[in-house]
């Protein structure tokens, strides 16, 4: 391939300005660094919002974070909508006009080189997707030490072939609003042949916290949101076992909220709106333990 | 004059104000005067010029190393008796130095001078720094002589205390002489000095550790052996030089004026609120861009880093900076690169703490990382409790090196979740038993360094962190964030500090770090006690339920005993019985009873067998 040009994209909902401009001096650095080194032909930025005012009112706010050198063009665009994370993305990727996208959460900071390093996990041809290694909080999913293979990687932080989003169609918003988007597109690319890769040296900080007892600090949406993800992901994966068994846990549940997301499921399942089953021999979809990769550790202990 | 030594009222012979007459001798501020000036003088010298010399102390002192005398003063009572001694003697007024210098230069004629000195002169003039201005070009003139001085330090201990007690008693002669119309400190001396354009070359100072000031002499602060005399002596000792200096006794050289900050000085707008020192031995550079990647991505940039590079290759500095240089300039432009030689462990951080800026210091090693709000959760802490040592609550995470991944530098893989094994409250009485505080997980005033003079023991191999968090909780008091802000992480696998040293080196130091705090009177902040009384009452519980067991096993013992005597009492008697007469007689009978009762017992327990089949 010649030498490719570079999307970067991420999707606001709600974040502070000042965060904006935290994240896009990061990843202005860091594309900043990779043309410098000729690893780039260009590169724009591309900013979504899906919050209900626009976050940034004023794009031209942003200039004081970008580098010289960074970027062709940065665009801004409130979608007047709450699409989520992967609606918001998909969206994005819809205009992309580049060889390679790279998908952040706003809510990330990244090394100034994680571009090069991520473009280096792309030096192989089978590689559909190369992830980041997120800090403080790793990411406790395994990698294979030597070649970078993992089950899935998580959209905090990914370098994506283009060819890739076009074969794949990118996210799946129909069924994953906000959470296990990223797992279900891994498992599809894996499922289209590519590999998808860990890369330990590419960096990004990723603003995770724990609690006061140590663990993560996991927000009311991603309870529920993740909850939900975790049936449909099982029926779209053709493990309708762990879905009901998923399923039966919500409907236990004593909030609430989530009995109401198990009943919403149930409505689904009874109507016959179940997600198309793939990879009916389990050939990458792995549900280990309620996660979907081999854990080195778990956050939950 | 600020000599302890006897002073005489010249009253008698028509003057104004006193004039004194002191001895020259040993451990007196003229003989180490004399000592610099025969360290320092001009080598083509002849002549000492002694600037406000009353009677002329130091005069035949002056002639003995073979040099001329020359004594300036107004009172005509010292010139008279330094000319009846055979000394050559000008009269001279220190509150006009450009007529003064005029007088020298006219009964010099054409000799070359040795030095300049001004004994007990310079606190006796309102101009001071204009007489030290006047005489620095003057010394200049003369091809660059010295100028030795000795001059009251107003920052003795003993005057320190008693300023606390409200008192500042002036007397007749010594440190707070009736007539001194400007007062020196350290600091305040070496300001002046620069300003007036001269350059320290030597000191002798006279140290007394008892100065003419410590009285009332029982006072409590004044006493080093009670509990506040030791903690008042101990924070002006450590806090900067000269804490028994009774005369600064020093030599300079003409130097071009410096400027100096005004008192007070103007505030820094751009003084960031903290400092964070990472220090690095170069090392670990896998791990020092993830510590200042985690710096970078602060909520809060109200910081700057400096990262110190303890004994570190030239080249390896130079590629620490490239790594810091890749940075976003909002994040590069607040960082330092601080090369630090030799020293221990703890060298680095006290170049770094006196390099710092910040209002706060921090410190990351190289294989920390701090959450997002690090920095805020302490700058809240700061604005809720300042001048506190802020703590912070650290997470903890185990790691293993896997030199065969990542590349050239090796990488790690992490074994274990960040576990909240630190207390989120910071506990002094806790602490004085152990550390349960990381490096990370705390942030004391710079004032802590710079104005209280307290700094990392290098003397210390390891848990020198300890010592000094000890101290900065025990002098600041404590202020915890209440939030995980921190993480270490712990190389379970190979060398880290605990294994790098032995087992009897770290207990060796808990003992030494014990040892000073056992030694010294603790200050205990705001609450600590409530904290004492919570342990205390539960050692008094303690104690009483043992008590309380103590009393029962008594009586449990009370009554095994007597039961121990009454079954020796019926064993006894059963003996007894045994041994009658009556009881052999009736054996046979007693046999054929047996044998009956095991018959019967035998058909019952097969009558019952078989029932049960």
């Amino acid at each position: 391939m010649a030498v490719p040009t570079l999307r970067v994209q991420t999707v606001l909902y709600g974040n502070a300005e000042a965060a904006v401009g935290r994240w896009l001096s990061s990843v202005a650095t860091a594309t900043a660094l990779a043309r410098e080194q000729g690893l780039l032909s260009g590169a724009v930025v591309v900013i979504g919002d899906s919050s209900p005012e626009p976050v940034l009112p004023d794009p031209a706010a942003l200039e004081p974070f970008l580098v010289p050198g960074a970027f062709d063009d940065l665009s801004y665009m409130h979608y007047g909508a709450n699409l989520g994370s992967a609606g918001g993305h998909n969206r994005l990727f819809a205009q992309s006009a580049q060889d390679l996208v790279l998908v952040c959460n706003p809510d990330t900071y990244t090394s100034p080189r994680l571009v090069i390093e991520l473009l280096g996990g792309l030096e192989d041809p089978t590689v559909g997707v190369v992830e980041a290694r997120q800090l403080p909080l790793e990411h406790p999913k395994a990698h294979d030490p030597v070649t970078g293979d993992t089950s899935w990687a998580s959209g905090s932080c990914f370098l994506v072939r283009s060819e890739v989003l076009a074969a794949t169609g990118g996210f799946d918003p129909d069924l994953f609003f906000l959470y296990c988007d990223d797992v279900d597109f891994s498992w599809r690319v894996r499922l289209a042949g590519w590999r998808v890769v860990h890369r330990p040296a590419a960096r990004v900080f990723h603003d995770k916290r724990l609690t006061t007892e140590g663990f993560m600090d996991a927000g009311e949406p991603e309870i529920r949101y993740s909850a939900e993800a975790a049936v449909l992901l099982a029926w779209r994966w053709s493990r309708p076992d762990i879905a009901e068994r998923a399923l039966e846990a919500l409907e236990g549940s004593p909030d609430a909220r989530v009995r109401d997301v198990a009943a919403g499921l149930r409505r689904r399942a009874s109507e016959g709106r179940l997600p198309d089953a793939l990879d009916p021999e389990g050939r990458v979809a792995q549900f280990v333990d309620g996660e979907y990769a081999v854990h080195r550790f778990s956050y939950a202990d | 004059m600020a000599d302890d030594t006897a002073m005489v009222d010249a009253s008698d012979a028509g003057e104004e104000r006193g004039t004194y007459q002191f001895a020259y001798g040993p451990n007196t501020p003229y003989a180490h005067a004399v000592g610099l000036v025969e360290r320092h003088r001009a080598a083509a010298g002849e002549v000492v010029v002694d600037l406000g010399c009353g009677y002329g102390a130091i005069a035949e002192p002056v002639r003995d190393l073979g040099l001329s005398y020359l004594g300036v003063d107004l009172d005509p009572g010292g010139l008279k008796s330094l000319v009846e001694r055979g000394m050559e003697a000008v009269t001279g007024d220190l509150t006009r130095p450009d007529a003064l210098v005029a007088e020298i230069r006219q009964a010099l004629g054409d000799r070359p001078v040795a030095a300049l000195c001004a004994l007990d002169a310079v606190e006796h003039v309102a101009n001071a720094d204009e007489l030290l201005a006047a005489l620095s070009r003057f010394a200049l003139e003369l091809g660059g002589v010295p100028l030795v001085v000795s001059i009251p330090n107003v920052s003795h201990f003993d005057l320190a205390a008693k300023l606390l007690l409200g008192r500042w008693d002036v007397t007749p002669t010594g440190l707070l002489d009736a007539t001194h119309v400007r007062f020196f400190s350290p600091s305040g001396l070496e300001r002046a000095m620069a300003h007036a354009g001269w350059g320290e070359v030597d000191a002798d100072d006279l140290e007394l550790g008892t100065s003419d000031q410590h009285f009332p002499a029982d006072a409590v602060v004044l006493e080093r052996e009670s509990a506040l005399g030791a903690l008042l002596a101990r924070v002006r000792r450590e806090a900067a030089p000269g804490w028994i200096t009774n005369q600064f006794v020093r030599a300079y050289l003409p130097r071009r004026p410096t400027s100096v900050t005004e008192l007070p000085p103007a505030p820094d707008p751009a003084q960031p609120f903290l400092t964070v020192l990472v220090r690095t031995r170069g090392t670990r550079m896998t791990t020092l861009v993830e510590t200042l990647l985690s710096l970078a991505a602060q909520t809060c940039d109200d910081f700057e880093v400096l990262v110190l590079c303890h004994d570190v290759a030239e080249e390896r500095t130079a590629v620490i900076r490239d790594m810091v240089a890749e940075f976003h300039p909002s994040f590069s432009g607040r960082v330092r690169v601080v090369p630090v030689t030799g020293g221990g462990r703890s060298r680095p951080l006290n170049v770094g703490a006196v390099e710092a800026r910040g209002h706060y210091l921090a410190a990351l090693d190289d294989d920390d990382l701090a959450f997002a709000h690090w920095v805020e959760a302490l700058r809240d802490a700061w604005q809720a409790a300042p001048g506190h040592m802020l703590h912070i609550g650290v997470a903890r995470q185990n790691v293993v090196h896997t030199p065969e991944a990542w590349g050239p530098e090796g990488g790690y893989d992490v074994v274990s979740k960040p576990r909240a094994e630190y207390p989120l409250t910071f506990d002094l009485l806790s602490h004085l038993w152990d550390n349960w505080t990381p490096n990370n997980g705390y942030a004391v005033p710079r004032s802590f360094v710079n104005d209280l003079g307290q700094r990392y023991d290098e003397s210390l191999p390891v848990l020198e962190d300890w010592d000094f968090l000890l101290r900065a909780a025990s002098f600041c008091g404590t202020w915890s964030a209440g939030v995980i802000g921190g993480l270490v992480r712990v190389w379970v696998e190979g060398e880290n500090s605990m294994t790098a040293h032995d087992e009897e080196v770290w207990e060796q130091a808990r003992r030494t770090v014990r040892a000073k705090f056992d030694g010294a009177p603790l200050l205990m902040g705001k609450g600590t006690m409530s904290r004492a009384f919570e342990v205390l009452g539960r050692l008094a519980d303690a104690e009483h339920q043992v008590r309380v067991l103590h009393a029962e096993r008594d009586v449990l013992n009370h009554h095994l005993h007597n039961a121990g005597l009454a079954l020796a009492g019926a064993r006894a008697e059963l003996d007894q019985v045994r041994r009658s007469t009556s009881w052999r007689l009736t054996a046979p009978v007693r046999a054929v009873t047996g044998l009956v009762r095991r018959g019967r017992r035998r058909a019952t327990a097969d009558r019952e067998e078989h029932d049960d089949g």
